[in-house]
């Protein structure tokens, strides 16, 4: 059966609207990931980019010098990660943002990875971002903040990590 | 509150309920809590060769097992063969034998625990009776568990693969040569959460049960549990992993950081005196008890590592080559230690005997180290003086520990809480695939000189060097080995002495696969060749 011949003006019209909605609706959505914060945020361009990953912005302690050339401790814990339905394990960037499944583990940035093993379906993980933070500033380019970006990567095209919330503070 | 580190508690154990709390291994007769259904084990085929019916029963070994790394032992040799014996023999066990390989596989399934505070020392208390009983049940008193170092072999050894070999596995989703996610298990990672000081990365969070999430630490969280993840099989989950043969070799290599690093333990009243709410098992199959507090010291517990971090310490190099020094291109000056915290006197000036800029392949290297007074005074002092953990275990064999064949009055050799380390940093990786053997005092070694020589140190090999250069911007590895094991055999056959001998270490550079004809290569000699005494 021959498809029947749009001959129809205002049929066209509509059906490109139709089109363009559905476009639009798939770049608000389909691209859209779960955790980044507001669509304002200067992130956004990238998680659209890397739709798996997720960035957030998470605020420095107050306690942390950023004027210090010492080592300072510095403890990332992710709170309540929800056990992904895929074995992927996830990545963690420090302000790299632009980090893919393809940004290698031995990336300056790469506080380290983690893996859910065991009977939690949540749990939370806790990374040592202290060191990654001091090498980090030990770069001339590197203009310190109040706040870091943490950029979590699904490895080898697993899902978008589920998670409450980000936090760093200076262990005891 | 100040944390302890575990050296500072061994020293302070009475504070913590006297003798029988720290090696309160009570046995409580008959055992519960290991109970349910067991497991359905995989297939594997038959074994073959070991025998199934058990052996006589053991005396008790009274000495410390040494647990070497599974790629430094011959697969026929004698250490994989007990194993192999002793999987077998273990699983031919009726199954209300709770030394049966199921059985023990239970003990993981019902009361592990993950995600908290208590995963090391748990699993340190689950390997050393496991151990116990794979000594029983192949008759090799002083059997020890060997470790996977996965960072250095990235890949299951072919030891555990093969039909009809009891060491194979399966269901595994890894295949044989799968490797693992060196962004999870190498070399740069593991040393990245080695130096962290941060308790809770190291160790996990506190949590108020022996099953209750309270947070995944790093170590926890990356490579231990990509091991299980991308192992696959029952060794993705809980309730199998014990079933497969390398689990216990994984967790014996997770036990080996845990002893090399050198952070502060928790010192928490409630975690140290925390009794686990299940049995383990003694190599007569009586049920055991253990505490927090009883995990802490190995010696303590009747074994310790050949190497426990050297094989896989590797560390960017921050000290600057200095070439034209007449020798090596080594630094010759009083060598600082490692962190002040650790060091209780360090270490040395090094005369050079080499001479040459670079190592050329089979011929040897060798730098001199004299010690200085301090040094020798710490060597002298490690020989004499029982350690604190020495002495304790004496005090709970009297105070009736029970009849737990690890915790036992120790031996003759010397056990002590210091550590002589050897570190070696500034190594540029040989052109070609090749490992470099490390000699204490053997001018006459070579390429065929083997690993059980008792003056070989250890190995450096290189996998993982990419990731060195990244971090240490090409300023070459640093390898740090145990010379107490080195030293105490040399010392026991009258081959060196505290008191005046120097010490001369050797470099061999040899091919990986082994075949020596025609195999040419050389590289950078170190920058800097150093001793320490660490506490």
């Amino acid at each position: 059966m021959h498809p029947k011949p749009i001959s129809d003006l205002a049929a066209i019209v509509r059906l490109a609207a139709v089109a363009i909605g559905a476009l639009c609706l798939f770049a608000t959505t389909a691209c859209r990931t779960p955790d980044v914060q507001a669509s304002a945020s200067p992130h956004l361009y990238q998680a659209m980019k890397n739709p798996t990953c997720v960035t957030r912005e998470v605020a420095l302690p107050k306690e942390y010098d950023h004027g210090s050339s010492a080592k300072q401790a510095l403890r990332l814990t992710l709170v309540n990660v929800k056990k992904p339905v895929s074995d992927t394990s996830y990545r963690v960037f420090l302000n790299k943002p632009e980090a893919t499944g393809a940004t290698p583990a031995a990336d300056d940035h790469c506080l380290g990875s983690l893996s859910f093993y065991g009977l939690a379906s949540e749990n939370d993980f806790v990374l040592d971002a202290g060191q990654t933070l001091d090498e980090l500033r030990k770069d001339a380019g590197y203009k310190p903040s109040e706040t870091v970006t943490i950029t979590l990567v699904p490895v080898a095209g697993g899902e978008p990590i589920q998670l409450d919330e980000l936090q760093l503070v200076i262990p005891n | 509150m100040k944390k302890k580190t575990r050296r500072d508690f061994v020293k302070d154990a009475g504070m913590f309920g006297g003798a029988f709390a720290l090696y309160g291994c009570s046995t409580t007769g008959g055992g519960s809590g290991d109970g349910g259904n067991p497991p359905t084990e995989s297939p594997t085929g038959p074994p073959t060769e070991p025998p199934t019916e058990p052996p006589e029963t053991q005396p008790p070994f009274n000495g410390v097992r040494v647990r070497r790394s599974v790629s430094t032992l011959d697969p026929n040799g004698p250490e994989l063969t007990a194993y192999r014996t002793a999987v077998t023999r273990m699983r031919a066990l009726p199954a209300n034998d709770r030394r049966s390989w199921v059985a023990q596989a239970n003990i993981h399934r019902n009361s592990c625990p993950h995600n908290n505070w208590y995963f090391l020392p748990w699993h340190r208390a689950y390997l050393h009776r496991f151990e116990q009983i794979c000594a029983e049940m192949s008759g090799v008193a002083d059997f020890a568990l060997p470790y996977w170092d996965w960072s250095t072999t990235p890949s299951i050894p072919s030891a555990f693969w093969g039909n009809g070999n009891p060491l194979n596995h399966s269901p595994r989703a890894i295949s044989q040569g799968g490797e693992y996610d060196q962004g999870s298990i190498g070399l740069a990672v593991v040393n990245r959460i080695l130096a962290t000081t941060d308790t809770e990365v190291f160790m996990s969070s506190p949590s108020t049960g022996q099953q209750v999430p309270g947070g995944t630490g790093q170590f926890e969280g990356s490579p231990h549990n990509h091991i299980h993840r991308r192992t696959g099989g029952d060794m993705g989950g809980t309730a199998t992993a014990a079933l497969d043969p390398i689990f216990w070799l994984h967790h014996a290599n997770v036990d080996r950081l845990w002893a090399a690093w050198t952070g502060q333990v928790f010192s928490q009243e409630d975690w140290l005196n925390f009794e686990f709410t299940n049995a383990f098992y003694d190599a007569s199959g009586t049920a055991v008890r253990h505490s927090v507090a009883s995990t802490l010291s190995t010696v303590g517990l009747g074994f310790r590592y050949e190497q426990p971090g050297s094989a896989s310490r590797l560390v960017a190099s921050t000290v600057p080559s200095t070439p034209g020094d007449g020798g090596f291109g080594f630094q010759a000056e009083v060598v600082a230690g490692p962190p002040p915290a650790v060091v209780a006197g360090s270490t040395t000036v090094r005369e050079l005997t080499g001479g040459e800029a670079r190592i050329e392949s089979l011929r040897t290297a060798s730098t001199r180290i004299v010690p200085n007074a301090e040094l020798r005074t710490l060597l002298a002092q490690r020989r004499a003086v029982p350690s604190p953990a020495a002495e304790f275990r004496l005090e709970a064999r009297g105070a009736g520990a029970g009849d737990d064949p690890g915790v036992a009055a120790l031996p003759g050799p010397a056990q002590n809480t210091g550590t002589p380390r050897l570190t070696i940093e500034g190594v540029e990786e040989p052109a070609q695939p090749a490992t470099v053997r490390v000699f204490l005092n053997a001018p006459e070694a070579t390429a065929d000189t083997p690993v059980t020589d008792p003056h070989y140190v250890g190995s450096m090999s290189f996998f993982g060097a990419d990731h060195a250069d990244h971090a240490g911007a090409h300023a070459g590895l640093a390898y740090l080995f145990d010379l107490g094991p080195c030293l105490d055999r040399l010392e026991t056959a009258g081959l060196y002495s505290v008191a005046t001998d120097a010490l001369d270490v050797q470099l061999v550079i040899v091919p990986v696969d082994g075949q020596r004809e025609g195999f040419e290569t050389s590289m950078s000699a170190p920058n800097k060749i150093s001793i320490s005494y660490v506490q």
